[in-house]
């Protein structure tokens, strides 16, 4: 059978693969002449009994960088679906505004639309670097979160809206009875992964001396100089976080698909 | 033969229909003064090639396709000129489609009790057996809890007839019901359908199936290039064409057979 021996060379293939990056970077640390020493951390972890114990800074900041991401994701979706919605409206003008908006926004660094939200709108607003960072962040999925809500309409199912509208369904029946549940579950893979992306984007707001995860991962390193031991601690925080919102993201979007399959 | 028509017996009235679909390579007239009349209890056939505009046609009827020109009217009531939301106008004809079209994320039951529940706003309890007693008669009572990709092409059409019935149109709209099903499936549709056609309901059946067309329908509109062609009894239609493009119409749709 020529497809089981595909299969098989695919299986034999990706096995391989793996054991050449295990080794790539196994040699490699090997190689590398560096005392690793990860109890340097344990005080920024959790505080020596001695200060009071409690959560170290990198939970702190842990913690900030899922509260201004949640905030974000929440804001953003919020006003994504409303320019989303703009989007897919045959009324021009505001449509073409919607359009310029999200260009925008997905179109230039996140970092250079943080300068301006903290720098110089933050400035003449007197905003503190929490509300413009999260504003950014907002204004930022929501240009993502349009675009997906566009893509998803755009794309659907024609004859099953003929079919509402021909039971006598009004536009609004139509959106909320037909449209909404079934767009939802196939929005929800793009969101998921914009969401990710978005926490660690999140780690731009370092650069407005928010005291979130990443920024106080280069505090760590200024003080202790054991930058891999820290920057890999973070990395794991970061994979932890995005693993539970992916996870629940497959969790919803199995639940939503009921009768689907 | 001229029957005596009372106008409040008119179900459905096209009058000079006209339909332009503006396209990047010009203008495709696609209705051409399109006149014709159903009264209450017909059934009318529309049949024609592909391209005919016959589809069209049967979609000006629940607006889901607009005009360019001319007048729709369903039950009396006027597109253009009613000061009722389309979606009002549209409770008065139940439409079945050629792929079904069924809601995906709704099971057999559900997609049936939408209508009456969102629709006609009957109470739970009565659209409940309203809807069962819809999927007995399509046979289908059994599989009320099975989600369209488990159903076959003809359960689901049948669940789909349910459907259409639920809101008691006044007229059914069909669109090419059985040409998407395979042959085998087809006759449980049809042996459905004539039924209905038995009780008196008005429909109106676009099809390029001829023995359907045949078997349902007491009078047959032929439709060509966006014209009519030829109309009359279902019978005399088929026995004696009098058009020459009906006659090679029945031919080759005859011959490939």
């Amino acid at each position: 059978m020529p497809e089981k021996k595909l299969s098989l060379l695919y299986s034999f293939l990706s096995i391989f693969v793996i054991i050449f990056v295990f080794f790539i970077l196994a040699r490699s640390f090997y190689a590398l002449d560096y005392q690793w020493d990860f109890s340097i951390l344990r005080p920024y972890i959790w505080l020596p009994a001695a200060q009071g114990g409690g959560p170290g800074l990198f939970l702190q900041g842990l913690l900030i960088t899922i509260k201004m991401s949640f905030q974000a994701i929440i804001f953003g979706s919020i006003f994504g679906i409303i320019l989303g919605m703009l989007l897919v409206t045959n009324e021009r003008v505001s449509k073409l505004a919607a359009l310029i908006y999200v260009d925008i926004f997905r179109n230039t660094p996140v970092l250079v639309q943080l300068y301006v939200a903290y720098f110089i709108v933050g400035t003449a607003f007197n905003l503190s670097g929490a509300v413009s960072g999260v504003l950014t962040m907002s204004l930022f999925c929501a240009a993502y979160v349009a675009e997906i809500f566009r893509g998803t309409i755009v794309n659907f199912d024609k004859g099953q809206i003929d079919a509402a509208k021909a039971l006598g369904l009004s536009p609004f029946q139509v959106a909320t009875k037909i449209i909404a549940p079934q767009a939802l579950r196939q929005m929800l893979p793009p969101l998921v992964g914009q969401f990710v992306s978005l926490i660690k984007d999140s780690s731009l707001l370092s650069v407005v001396a928010i005291p979130e995860l990443t920024k106080e991962a280069q505090n760590a390193v200024t003080v202790t100089f054991r930058s891999f031991e820290t920057w890999f601690f973070i990395a794991l925080l970061y994979l932890v976080v995005n693993t539970v919102v992916s996870s629940f993201g497959r969790y919803l979007e199995k639940k939503l698909s009921a009768g689907l399959k | 033969m001229s029957e005596k028509i009372n106008p409040k017996d008119i179900v459905i009235s096209l009058d000079n229909v006209n339909k332009i679909f503006k396209t990047t390579r010009g203008d495709l007239h696609v209705l051409k003064d399109i006149s014709f009349n159903v009264t209450e209890g017909e059934v009318v056939a529309l049949i024609g090639p592909s391209g005919s505009g016959k589809s069209t046609c049967l979609r000006t009827i629940n607006a889901l396709e607009t005009i360019t020109s001319g007048n729709v009217e369903v039950c009396g009531i006027n597109y253009r000129t009613s000061k009722l939301p389309v979606h009002k106008i549209r409770r008065h004809t139940g439409m079945i489609f050629q792929r079904f079209e069924l809601f995906p994320h709704m099971n057999a039951l559900e997609n049936v009790l939408l209508g009456l529940a969102e629709v006609i706003e009957k109470p739970k309890d009565e659209a409940l057996v309203i809807a069962e007693n819809l999927l007995e008669k399509v046979g289908l009572k059994a599989h009320r809890h099975k989600y369209p990709k488990s159903l076959s092409g003809g359960q689901q059409q049948r669940v789909a007839i349910a459907r259409a019935l639920a809101i008691n149109p006044r007229v059914l709209l069909c669109d090419e019901p059985t040409s998407a099903l395979d042959p085998e499936l087809v006759d449980e549709v049809v042996d459905i359908l004539v039924d209905i056609a038995k009780t008196g309901m008005t429909m109106l059946v676009v099809t390029h199936e001829l023995y359907f067309a045949q078997k349902v329908s007491n009078r047959t509109i032929f439709l060509e290039n966006g014209l009519i062609v030829e109309q009359g009894k279902t019978d005399e239609v088929f026995a004696n064409p009098k058009s020459e493009r009906l006659q090679n119409f029945l031919k080759r749709v005859t011959h490939q057979k």
